[in-house]
């Protein structure tokens, strides 16, 4: 019995620790982000702060919101477009398999373990010479490309949930390919479309790597602005803070209220890999 | 006959169209990865210009790499960081997966705390944390204060540096190994532990003898791929340590030096070379854990 218990309190022990080492981080960014700069000090960085100040929201905002539109019209299209042609692919490799389909699948696949930062280099140069480097449109296509691989292996373990009988029935009652997938295929596969949009949302909105190579300054994403705004010359902390909640609140967001969506991409695009 | 023969014309033009579909995704591959990865390679024998220009230089970027102490610094604390940061966070998320996978008060809550940092980017997270380890105002050095330890100088000791990466990287990964783990824990019969313990197994028991074996697939499956990141790691240390911290040297990662070479200072040569040996380490360190998971992972 006792064993049990100790157990028992162990078990709690360990998870309380972890806790407390996950919601520090979120209660020193609350705190320091609603204090004005001079509270922020050494003898009063425990405390909360005297007064409820958004100053460095308003601040921060002000610094980052060109930055905030521009993620807006990269994420939104980045997102669209790969979704909708990781759902093509996923169809065509699932449901209409021509001679090489399962090789041309596998080649997809092996897109993702290629580190992206080893052709980097090379792409630059590509969009230097298409015109799209340091455009928001340069970026947008270069997510949807390397945003293919893992959305086309999760629309293709969607739609193998599909069962074959239901295209054959179609076909029969002389259903296109084009017909099967936008009168079939889409609307049995609006939950897919949904975990993959916040799954690529998700990345492209915390994406770094590119951003910083592909654009500069007023073409930047957030991400680069909030990397700008901690070069500054004087350290605010508070207005970093702010920044830092003020860049990651759309995917906390979009986790809160669709967290499980979020997980299931995770694992579609994981485990059943 | 005819009706047959319709048939097939209808079908092969549904052929088409599926071509069609998968055409832009061929496309993309071919000019996004294919071609590039080659180029890359020659790249990594040519001697660039100011202006984009470039000549052979057959093996001079590959010799100036491998003489450059600096580089191989960047190859050691990667290689530091990834064998460190991967075993501690997956050891850390299976206690934490078999912890959640039970009836346990505030579950959700856990589960979403934990989850936290992997929706977060990484960008923030970097400036988070290097507000959290701030020498002198930081909150862990306050705390440690408390105890009257103290608290080194977390991102400018060249010793302590690269300790607090790992502890930030394994912090943010273990959300995503959690995730996976549980899924994994919960293809495991129940029925096995329930024997187990009608047979008078103890919870330590059934964790090694039937948890870890049947989990191990799932275990296996994190580890390659938070080796592949882990060799990658990036945004959150360019974001904690700035070119101009004494203690860069201990800090910076393979492709942290890789940015620098290519789009700081130009030396797009010797960037692709470092690209290159990257992409040669995780490809044979893959291959290697694939090869040697028979000795240890059980499929059934």
């Amino acid at each position: 019995m006792t064993a049990v218990n100790l157990g028992k309190v162990f078990k709690y022990l360990i998870l309380v620790v972890l806790a407390i080492v996950f919601l520090m981080p979120v209660y020193v960014i609350i705190v320091t982000s609603l204090k004005p700069l001079d509270e922020v000090s050494l003898d009063q960085m425990w405390a909360l702060p005297s007064s409820i100040d958004f100053s460095s929201y308003t601040e921060a905002f002000a610094n980052l919101a060109p930055n905030f539109m521009n993620s807006i019209y990269l994420v939104i299209p980045a997102t669209i477009l790969s979704a909708l042609l990781g759902g093509m692919n996923g169809y065509v490799l699932s449901k209409w398999k021509f001679k090489g389909a399962d090789t041309l699948f596998t080649v997809i696949l092996f897109g993702m373990f290629i580190p992206y930062q080893s052709i980097l280099i090379p792409l630059i140069q590509f969009l230097r010479t298409i015109e799209l480097y340091n455009t928001i449109p340069g970026l947008i296509l270069v997510h949807v490309v390397y945003g293919l691989p893992i959305t086309t292996l999760m629309f293709r373990n969607f739609y193998a949930n599909i069962p074959d009988q239901m295209i054959e029935a179609a076909k029969i009652d002389g259903a296109s390919f084009l017909g099967i997938f936008r009168h079939i295929m889409i609307p049995l596969s609006i939950t897919g479309f949904v975990v993959v949009a916040i799954w690529q949302f998700t990345n492209i909105w915390n994406e770094f790597l590119f951003a910083v190579t592909i654009t500069t300054s007023d073409q930047q994403p957030i991400m680069v602005a909030l990397q700008n705004l901690s070069g500054s010359q004087i350290v605010q902390w508070n207005v970093q803070m702010a920044g830092a909640l003020i860049a990651a609140l759309p995917t906390l967001l979009v986790y809160i209220f669709l967290g499980k969506y979020f997980v299931r991409g995770l694992l579609a695009g994981s485990v059943k890999g | 006959m005819d009706i047959k023969k319709q048939k097939s014309t209808l079908r092969k033009n549904d052929m088409y169209w599926g071509y069609l579909f998968i055409a832009p995704t061929l496309l993309g591959l071919l000019i996004f990865y294919i071609f590039p990865v080659f180029q890359t390679f020659f790249y990594s024998f040519n001697d660039w210009g100011d202006f984009g220009s470039y000549s052979w230089s057959g093996l001079e970027n590959y010799e100036e790499m491998f003489a450059n102490p600096e580089i191989w610094d960047s190859f050691r604390n990667t290689l530091i960081y990834a064998f460190v940061m991967v075993p501690i966070s997956i050891a850390i998320s299976i206690i934490v997966a078999v912890l959640l996978n039970q009836k346990i008060k505030g579950l959700t809550f856990y589960r979403t705390l934990f989850f936290l940092p992997v929706v977060t980017m990484p960008a923030a997270i970097g400036m988070i944390w290097k507000w959290l380890y701030n020498a002198d105002y930081g909150i862990i050095n306050h705390i440690l204060g408390w105890f009257s330890i103290p608290g080194p100088d977390w991102l400018t000791d060249p010793n302590w540096v690269l300790i607090s990466i790992i502890i930030v990287g394994t912090w943010g990964a273990i959300g995503t190994n959690m995730v996976i783990l549980l899924s994994g824990l919960q293809g495991i019969p129940k029925s096995l532990y329930e024997a187990a313990s009608l047979d008078g197994a103890g919870p330590t028991y059934s964790f090694f003898k039937i948890t870890l074996p049947l989990l191990s697939p799932t275990i296996f499956f994190v580890a390659v791929i938070s080796f592949i990141s882990a060799f990658q790691v990036f945004d959150f240390i360019f974001m904690m340590v700035s070119p101009t911290n004494p203690a860069i040297d201990s800090a910076q990662s393979v492709i942290y030096l890789f940015y620098h070479y290519a789009f700081v200072i130009g030396e797009k040569g010797i960037a692709a070379a470092i690209a290159f040996v990257l992409f040669l380490v995780i490809l044979v360190l893959t291959i290697l854990q694939f090869r040697l998971q028979k000795r240890w992972v059980h499929y059934e």
